[in-house]
């Protein structure tokens, strides 16, 4: 097996360069983040993050053939060879695969993904009904590995100022939640021209997704509720 | 309380009119394939019946909106300089506006 890897170390190198390495025989079932491992024991100098292993943390994620995908739960016998790694796209990279986030995170955090609830607590549980429940699924599954933000063109040109699929589908998993009392202000910071309304409808954020989300019907619904709103 | 979402203007303008353009389009296809007008003066008459006009005015104004707001995305996304896209916004607006007063001038030749 042969695998083609980003490498660049911003501070020694002038620019970036791709490492070959083979590996001899794929083991069967071998996942991609197993074969990144092996290629690290080769040269120990090679850097990306990974933590569980199993598509549940999203901290592997980066670009596959073309690809932005989960190394963990990347499977080689589907891959053509050699395997082309880079780091996921567009944003600055730290060190060979691993990229600078903080921005993406920042998105994140401006659509307030929490619950906000006004009025005095409960006592108890704020119950809803399993339809109102039902409304979550699909939107809460999100690990933000971020896959879907930086295969974004729309994220790639104004990172700054569109929030990207991600923090977008997580503003749609708010408004949909009955509990949730700030509707009205989370629909208004979403207003303007860049931070919701750069979506072209590309849907390259549904193409990547591991975990199998639709932010683009989450922001497909967010228009729907501002339209109802504005009428 | 109702509320209006300012930069969801651009955003029906570009639905509405698009949905208007494809009904005018088809229309107008239609006309040409199936009764097109024989002779000038009957395409004359066509253009200057009021209903016809009146679409055509409405045609003009869509295309307009749906090119600027189109336009202005694809400037929005690539050039990054506030500037040049300034300038750029200018020449388009300033372009789309002749383009709508030389059409509106066609129609008043051709219904007079």
């Amino acid at each position: 097996m042969k695998l083609k890897i980003y490498r660049y170390n911003p501070s020694q190198d002038q620019k970036p360069k791709m490492q070959e390495f083979d590996l001899g025989e794929t083991a069967p079932g071998m996942m991609l983040l197993e074969a990144l491992l092996q290629c690290k024991n080769s040269d120990e100098s090679l850097s990306f993050r990974r933590s569980c292993g199993e598509g549940v943390c999203g901290s592997d994620a980066m670009n596959i053939n073309g690809r932005n995908g989960l190394a963990c739960i990347t499977s080689v016998a589907d891959l053509k060879q050699p395997i082309v790694i880079r780091p996921l796209p567009g944003r600055p990279v730290i060190r060979d695969l691993i990229v600078d986030l903080s921005g993406f995170y920042q998105q994140y955090r401006t659509v307030k993904p929490y619950l906000v609830y006004n009025d005095p607590k409960p006592e108890v549980e704020i119950l809803q009904s399993p339809e109102d429940r039902d409304e979550l699924d699909g939107l809460y599954e999100c690990i933000l590995c971020a896959c879907c933000s930086t295969a974004c063109p729309s994220f790639w040109w104004n990172p700054d100022k569109f929030l990207g699929p991600a923090a977008l589908l997580q503003a749609w998993r708010f408004i949909a939640d009955t509990r949730d009392q700030a509707t009205e202000e989370r629909l208004a910071s979403l207003d303007g021209p860049y931070r919701m309304f750069r979506c072209h409808t590309i849907m390259n954020c549904v193409e990547v997704c591991p975990k199998g989300l639709n932010p683009t019907s989450a922001i497909g619904k967010i228009r729907q509720k501002m339209l109802k709103q504005s009428l | 309380m109702t509320r209006r979402f300012q930069g969801m203007n651009a955003w029906i303008l570009q639905r509405v009119s698009a949905v208007y353009l494809a009904l005018f389009f088809s229309y107008v296809i239609y006309v040409f394939i199936f009764i097109p007008p024989s002779s000038h003066e009957e395409f004359k008459l066509w253009i200057s019946n009021p209903v016809m006009s009146i679409a055509m005015l409405l045609f003009l104004a869509m295309i307009l909106g749906h090119a600027w707001v189109g336009i202005r995305d694809v400037f929005m996304d690539y050039i990054p300089s506030l500037t040049i896209r300034a300038i750029a916004l200018m020449l388009l607006a300033i372009s789309l506006f002749s383009c709508g007063v030389w059409v509106i001038r066609i129609m008043v030749v051709a219904i007079i």
